[in-house]
């Protein structure tokens, strides 16, 4: 870290950062994006900043409350190890940061989630939601951070 | 019925709550687990993949999610133990500032121009 | 005075808007206004050193862009070495940084 830098950035800053929308369009298992909003999440949760995802397209999956934690194939376990946990059990539990501090909300979008079969599938936190509450999550943010859908 | 596979890897996918990028771990299972002759050809930003040094690790809630202490280096040597071979473009490692001596050892520098002669050495191609 | 942050997650050889993103950056800090960019996931491939794109990432911050590579993505790609310019960096301090606002965030 280089509080230097930090400190200078906020010196000239004129906002007062409290809310911030992630919209985030990627699944899982195949692309690091969804990895990278919860890790940033939890950094901003820290700092007392409220979180909204707005998930949609492939990220309707990631809270899917049937994944499961299998066991890899034999002949790869020296290597890939005996298993691996799912996001959906990370994400549930950022959720559950915010019954004791700054708490974060996750939106999936109905039409995708009924497209893909997931809609009734959900983690008990995640909320169904319409493009309509993608529009409130961005018109009520200090900041917005659109994560984009390519690779 | 093919006998011989070339398998392109072009774009690297770290940390997404797979151990390793999937398609790393399918190809490896085809190489331990069956008779097909597997060639890697690692190609654009995926040549990472033949960096020895590469360490993945990534923390949420103070829990790591790669359990393993795995990466898709471990995965090459892994294949090249197992009898595949595993090729690196030069100009794309080059245009990336990695160096021979920073790979995996048994990975084989190659120029691009070399796809021509491995997609006509084998009987089907991959293309993650 | 703005403030913008561009952060840049794929990797900028591989491209062909890499190489625009450079000058998008560059036009952005060009009245003045402070611009950070930050590399994470494969977005840090571009920052190693000796990489041809870290040529052009010196020159920007040459000219006053700050340029940031994130730990946690160097680590993974077994990137030791950062192009002349560029810092090791963190997503603490990106938070620290959204935490104290920018006008604008552009995320690729």
């Amino acid at each position: 870290m280089h509080n230097d830098e930090i400190s200078e950035s906020q010196e000239s800053s004129q906002k007062h950062v409290r809310k911030v929308a992630f919209i985030l369009a990627t699944g899982s298992y195949q692309r690091e994006a969804p990895t990278t909003v919860l890790r940033l999440a939890e950094k901003l949760l820290e700092r007392g900043i409220e979180v909204n995802v707005w998930a949609f397209e492939e990220a309707v999956t990631l809270t899917n409350r049937d994944q499961i934690e299998h066991n890899e194939p034999p002949s790869l376990r020296e290597v890939l190890g005996d298993r691996h946990a799912p996001i959906g059990r990370f994400i549930d539990q950022l959720l559950r940061v915010g019954l004791h501090g700054t708490k974060m909300d996750w939106v999936t979008c109905i039409l995708c989630a009924q497209e893909r079969g997931v809609e009734r599938h959900q983690i008990g936190g995640a909320i169904i939601g319409t493009l309509g509450d993608l529009w409130k999550f961005v018109k009520g943010a200090d900041q917005v951070i659109a994560i984009p859908v390519y690779r | 019925m093919p006998s011989r596979i070339l398998v392109i890897f072009e774009k690297p996918i770290y940390l997404s709550f797979e151990p390793v990028d999937p398609h790393l771990f399918a190809t490896a299972l085809g190489v331990a687990d069956t008779p097909v002759g597997i060639t890697v050809l690692l190609k654009d930003s995926a040549v990472t993949y033949a960096v020895a040094a590469q360490e993945v690790s990534a923390r949420i809630l103070g829990q790591e999610i790669v359990e393993k202490d795995t990466s898709p280096a471990r995965l090459v040597s892994f294949m090249l133990s197992h009898g595949a071979e595993v090729r690196a473009v030069g100009e794309d490692l080059a245009a990336r500032g990695i160096e021979a001596s920073d790979l995996v050892p048994g990975v084989q520098v190659v120029p691009l121009s070399d796809t021509v002669s491995a997609i006509m050495e084998n009987d089907g191609v991959i293309v993650w | 005075m703005k403030r913008f942050l561009v952060v840049e997650s794929r990797d900028l050889t591989e491209y062909t808007s890499g190489t625009t993103l450079m000058s998008l950056v560059e036009g952005l800090g060009k009245s003045g206004d402070e611009v950070v960019l930050f590399l994470l996931e494969n977005g840090v491939i571009a920052a190693r050193k000796g990489a041809d794109a870290g040529q052009g990432l010196s020159r920007l911050s040459d000219r006053g862009t700050r340029i940031f590579a994130e730990d946690v993505s160097c680590r993974a790609r077994g990137i030791a070495a950062l192009a002349d310019g560029v810092r090791e960096s963190s997503l603490d301090f990106l938070a620290d940084a959204i935490a104290g606002g920018f006008d604008n965030i552009v995320w690729y």
